[in-house]
């Protein structure tokens, strides 16, 4: 499980030495050469400045964002985020991007929500990010109690996100970049029951904290950046006007692969113990895909030797997946009154986040 | 063209074979598995609390009892206040009060020997819909495996 005071303890760390490396670079000023032309561009190689983002935005786990059977049991406590993220060049052997978003509730509570770091050493890049909040489960609104939903173990939860890519740039599109990448997720599900009912079973067990894994192939677009380098983005439309920029993108991270998804719960022990029926389980597994995207404005602005960038609009997750009974359909059943059949129905393996954001980044 | 039909056709019969994704569930009139009567260590195996008091034993080797109120001690429109209370000589012991679906809807755990007690309202109203009318489980637990004689007492006020 995700331990941000754990992590936090190193953040510290990683940017006052990410600080000092960018300090240190930001009192040259390097300018790229055209050999072949033998020409100097106006602006300074992007390579060579030091990146820093500050984000603004409704905070990626809240009840109104968490869609899916559950949404009318499943509660986050409303909140905002505040996500800092600092790059060291990216013209040296190593560089390091760390990065980190503060989660501040109705409450005036504040912890760390995520932590974001990546490497990129020999034009490999390695990036990781995780995100997790805490939940609760109440019955539907109006009333005392679940209606035919068995909530196994506690009602509060802590539901995670954690995003793991190894890849590198393209070499026409540097703001592009592919590789592999790996998500796990843990949230609530709902877990389908079937039994003969001949006699008062719950339909469904709610096992707070299941989790899913999705492995495959990753890309990831940044229109921001592109703009403040006047590269080539993904569904980016700017226009030019001096050393402003401005226009729409739609800035996106795409995975797609193998999704497996389990309960870490003794399922068969618990319907056992609970109901004496004999129950037959297995953790699916199909195919997954993650799309985080960002439809933006940008705006941004270009000097000879930094950059200044503002993006404001949507950002939001969509993580799914189609396990092989969803595709191919199921030999299961249930052939007595002893027995029960538990299934991951088909909507409870998703995640959808979605809300407003304001970005602001600069280059020096 | 006729090879594209034939396989178009082909598809969609695939594509509708997997379309059915229900299991095949037996319509079984049978009542269900019987319970352990000579264990009440599981929500299953559950003792019928068919008095409003009833003693037992904790000890390293049974560290739960589990209870389940009868609907001759419940009477469906009644709404009001009723309290569970646990009294006992020796160890620590808890008790924890559960619905007809098994959820945790109250508890009392003290970290002594003390008497412990729930107070819950019950509202008849509320479960009149329910197969199994007024059914609730109470666990007589020892977190420490304290070996305890209890005397569980169940009353309406």
């Amino acid at each position: 499980m995700f331990q941000p005071s754990n992590l936090a303890a190193f953040l510290p760390g990683l940017l006052s030495i990410s600080l000092s490396m960018s300090l240190s670079m930001s009192l040259s000023t390097s300018v790229f050469a055209d050999e072949s032309n033998n020409t100097t561009s106006a602006y300074a190689d992007p390579k060579s400045l030091s990146y820093s983002s500050y984000t603004l935005k409704q905070s990626a786990w809240t009840p109104s964002q968490y869609v899916g059977d559950l949404k009318d049991v499943v509660e986050f406590a409303g909140a905002t985020a505040h996500v800092v993220e600092f790059r060291s060049p990216q013209n040296k052997a190593l560089s390091v991007d760390v990065g980190a978003a503060l989660r501040s509730n109705d409450d005036g509570d504040t912890e760390i929500e995520s932590l974001l770091g990546a490497i990129e050493a020999g034009g490999i890049f390695f990036r990781i990010e995780t995100s997790s909040s805490p939940g609760y489960i109440n019955p539907e609104d109006g009333q005392s109690r679940f209606d035919k939903r068995y909530v196994i173990g506690e009602r509060g939860f802590d539901a995670s996100y954690t995003q793991i890519n190894i890849g590198k740039s393209f070499d026409h599109m540097p703001s592009a970049r592919w590789g592999v990448g790996y998500i796990e997720a843990t949230q609530p599900a709902e877990i389908d029951l079937y039994t003969t009912g001949s006699t008062s079973y719950p339909d469904v067990l709610i096992d707070p904290e299941y989790q899913h894994q999705l492995l495959g192939i990753w890309i990831d677009f940044d229109n921001l950046q592109a703009a403040m380098h006047d590269d080539d983005g993904f569904a980016l439309s700017m226009n030019r006007r001096g050393a402003l920029r401005y226009g729409w993108g739609l800035t996106m991270d795409i995975l797609f692969g193998l999704q497996a998804s389990k309960s870490n719960q003794d399922l068969e022990k618990i319907v056992k113990d609970n109901y004496g029926l004999d129950l037959k389980y297995e953790d699916p597994m199909g195919i997954g895909w993650s799309l985080t995207y960002r439809l933006e404005y940008i705006l941004a602005y270009r000097r000879p030797d930094s950059n200044v960038g503002l993006s404001f609009g949507i950002e939001g997750r969509a993580f799914q997946g189609l396990h092989s009974d969803d595709i191919f359909g199921s030999d299961d059943s249930v052939d007595n009154a002893n027995e029960a059949l538990g299934r991951l129905g088909i909507g409870d393996n998703s995640i959808f986040q979605y809300g407003p954001f304001v970005r602001l980044a600069w280059e020096i | 063209m006729k090879p594209f039909i034939a396989l178009s056709a082909l598809s969609l019969t695939v594509l509708l074979g997997g379309c059915d994704n229900y299991p095949d569930v037996v319509d079984s009139n049978s009542p269900g598995p019987t319970p352990d009567s000579e264990t009440n260590d599981t929500f299953f195996n559950a003792d019928s609390l068919d008095a409003n008091t009833v003693s037992g034993t904790l000890s390293n080797d049974n560290v739960s009892d589990y209870y389940k109120t009868s609907s001759s001690l419940f009477n469906e429109r009644f709404n009001g206040q009723m309290t569970i209370t646990l009294t006992g000589t020796g160890g620590n012991a808890d008790i924890e009060l559960f619905d007809s679906n098994l959820n945790l809807i109250s508890w009392s755990r003290t970290e002594d020997s003390s008497e412990e007690e729930i107070i819950y309202w019950y509202s008849g109203a509320a479960d009149s819909h329910r197969d199994v009318d007024g059914q609730h489980y109470i666990l007589v637990s020892t977190p420490n495996g304290d070996t305890s004689d209890y005397t569980l007492t169940f009353t309406f006020n």
